[in-house]
């Protein structure tokens, strides 16, 4: 009696496996044009998995791996407790972060509502194009046109003079306490007409009746701004918010080291530019190792962390 | 009275929203400006400052040394050819994998699309990625640029929304006809995929062209290999720039060149491309960003 429901079984999984082969079979052309892809992402994504194992040793380039004696967390130690690093790259990048977020979100949701009601359309669209074009060249671009701005005999220091505000030409690239200054500034400069795109875009699925209904009862411009654009702006504010949480220790690599010198370096350095400096140029690879590590779960935890809130808000996940 | 107030309203609000775009405006573009100007003044006139929207000096003395030194004209070809080589190439892989991660019979294909989407999340970190590379080969290579950043994943999920919102009747009447699957991607669905595919080209091509970051890491020692962003790079991080007595002069430049002269005017070779192809690829853009917004 209790071998009869095995005896069933049987054939049922060898047809589900029959099932399955003759899949792979009908499917023998899609499975070759994935192929090279599936070598590729394991090779190039997840070979380097393996390097993680460099953060729990003593390693020293030149020496087999194999011979690098194990030091358990020793490394992670270093960076958390026993090192300045910690606390001074993690300030730096949240510091830095957060100004921009409360500096630029403004500015963008304006600039945004003065492209939208822009009546002039050949005018409107000109501009708009520049205001993209920051966002297509490169850090190294921009730091090239900075560094010229504010050099010593920089049109912002020749300004500065004229203006009476300054008799000597300042420092700015060189001075530490104007290394976040430059930070926020150039990063706001960059993204500020790209990130309009999201807001024009939220603003166009604003119900144009609202619009007319309050043009009938006798509200102007700015009242319709105030009543409708902004409310209807109001979801994709807190998504973009929350989004920006999930970044918050995620620094600009390219821009960070474009602009930091030896003697902003107390404030021009992130962890992806410590990592940089230790791993490759001092060829301290384990440290560096366990700094990234902690940084891809750090972050790894904080997109986790926004996408529930996330889900919490709006019932559906970003993920 | 009425209709009067609330028109002069409206005008001046149409006004202030100009004026406000016109200082956006300047603000973005001037510093581009300023620095073509500056790199077309005589570099020693252009010390004493005061250039702001014309040359005083006009000069083509630091374009002609900029490019006779440095290695420019190579590191423009390797910029090219990585632009080139690797748009094409990221584009062919990067939308064969989104076809094929499309189709919704494939098997394991959860499991395939879980496989490639981690990846955005989660890496090995620099000093691992590096060390891979190094044993698969890759340093000091003109291929580094190009194979391991083959695949686009944020792309590959742009092109593979799009192919899943074509009508499925497609697959069916090619399958009626017994085409293959090769066929069907390359003849029918590519073809039909143009807008996306325009606008992923368009970001690989520029995200190409900006990079140097890959070029000091992996091909540190093959200075034959890097591109111009890398060499304008390496003269932001020099305090001061080649002057006359490290490099070879042509023989009738008669001038004192200045480290800020030569930084300007490879700031603007740099640039001048993305400026040039920008306003022909700017309608795509808006496109671009609603697609991943749809996304989202």
């Amino acid at each position: 009696m209790s071998i009869s429901p095995i005896q069933s079984n049987v054939p049922e999984v060898t047809s589900k496996k029959k099932n399955l082969l003759s899949k792979i079979i009908s499917q023998k052309h899609l499975l070759i044009m994935l192929a090279p892809c599936l070598i590729w992402v394991i090779l190039f994504c997840y070979t380097p998995l393996w390097g993680w194992y460099l953060a729990f040793v003593r390693y020293r380039p030149g020496f087999p791996i194999s011979s690098a004696p194990w030091v358990g967390l020793e490394n992670f130690d270093r960076f958390l407790f026993k090192s300045l690093d910690f606390g001074r790259v993690m300030r730096n990048t949240i510091v830095v972060n957060i100004l921009t977020l409360i500096i630029s979100m403004p500015l963008e949701i304006s600039l945004a509502i003065v492209i939208y009601e822009m009546r002039f359309k050949v005018y409107k669209r000109v501009m708009q194009t520049i205001s993209y074009l920051p966002y297509f060249i490169s850090w190294v671009i921009v730091g090239g046109i900075f560094f010229q701005f504010l050099s010593m005999q920089g049109v912002v220091n020749n300004l500065l003079i004229a203006l009476g505000i300054t008799k000597e030409p300042i420092m700015f690239l060189g001075m530490p306490s104007m290394a976040w200054p430059i930070l926020i500034f150039t990063r706001i400069w960059k993204n500020l007409g790209w990130s309009t795109i999201v807001y024009l875009g939220a603003m166009g699925g604003i119900d144009p009746n609202l619009y007319e209904a309050a043009y009938v009862d006798g509200a102007g411009r700015m009242k319709r701004i105030w009543h409708i654009t902004l409310p209807g702006l109001a979801p994709t504010i807190s998504v973009l918010l929350i989004l920006a949480a999930g970044g918050l220790i995620s620094g600009s690599f390219e821009q960070v080291y474009v602009f930091q010198n030896p003697a902003n370096m107390e404030y021009a350095d992130t962890i992806d530019t410590m990592v940089f400096r230790m791993g490759l140029q001092q060829a301290n690879f384990s440290y560096a190792t366990a700094v990234g590590i902690f940084n891809t779960f750090c972050s790894l935890a904080l997109l986790v962390f926004v996408n529930a809130v996330i889900k919490r808000i709006n019932g559906r996940s970003l993920f | 009275m009425k209709i009067r107030k609330e028109s002069f309203s409206e005008i001046l609000f149409n006004w202030t929203a100009a004026f406000i775009l016109l200082i956006m405006g300047i603000l973005m573009l001037y510093p581009f400006y300023y620095l073509l100007v500056y790199s077309l003044n005589e570099p020693l006139d252009a010390m004493r400052g005061g250039i702001y929207f014309w040359p005083r000096k006009f000069s083509f003395v630091n374009y002609r040394m900029v490019w006779a030194t440095n290695n420019l004209p190579q590191a423009a070809f390797i910029s090219v050819c990585r632009a080139a080589a690797g748009t094409a190439l990221s584009l062919l892989a990067t939308s064969m994998l989104a076809y094929v991660l499309s189709r919704p019979h494939l098997v394991f294909r959860k499991f395939f699309n879980r496989l490639f989407v981690i990846t955005m999340y989660v890496s090995g970190g620099l000093i691992p990625y590096y060390l891979t590379l190094s044993k698969l080969g890759f340093l000091d290579t003109f291929w580094v640029y190009i194979i391991p950043g083959l695949i686009g994943i944020f792309n590959m999920i742009l092109i593979r929304t799009y192919i899943q919102e074509l009508p499925s009747s497609l697959w069916e009447s090619a399958e009626v006809d017994g085409a293959k699957e090769y066929t069907i991607f390359f003849r029918i669905i590519l073809p039909l995929c143009t807008p996306v595919l325009a606008v992923v080209s368009i970001f690989s091509a520029v995200g190409q062209w900006n990079s140097w970051f890959d070029a000091t890491v992996f091909n540190r020692n093959s200075p034959e290999l890097w591109p111009l962003q890398l060499i304008l790079m390496n003269m932001l991080k020099r305090t001061s720039v080649a002057t006359s007595r490290d490099v070879p002069l042509p023989k009738d430049v008669l001038v004192t060149l200045t480290p800020e002269s030569m930084r300007a005017s490879i700031t603007m070779i740099v640039t001048v491309p993305i400026i040039l192809v920008y306003p022909f690829f700017q309608r795509y853009f808006t496109q671009g960003i609603m697609l991943g917004a749809i996304k989202g």
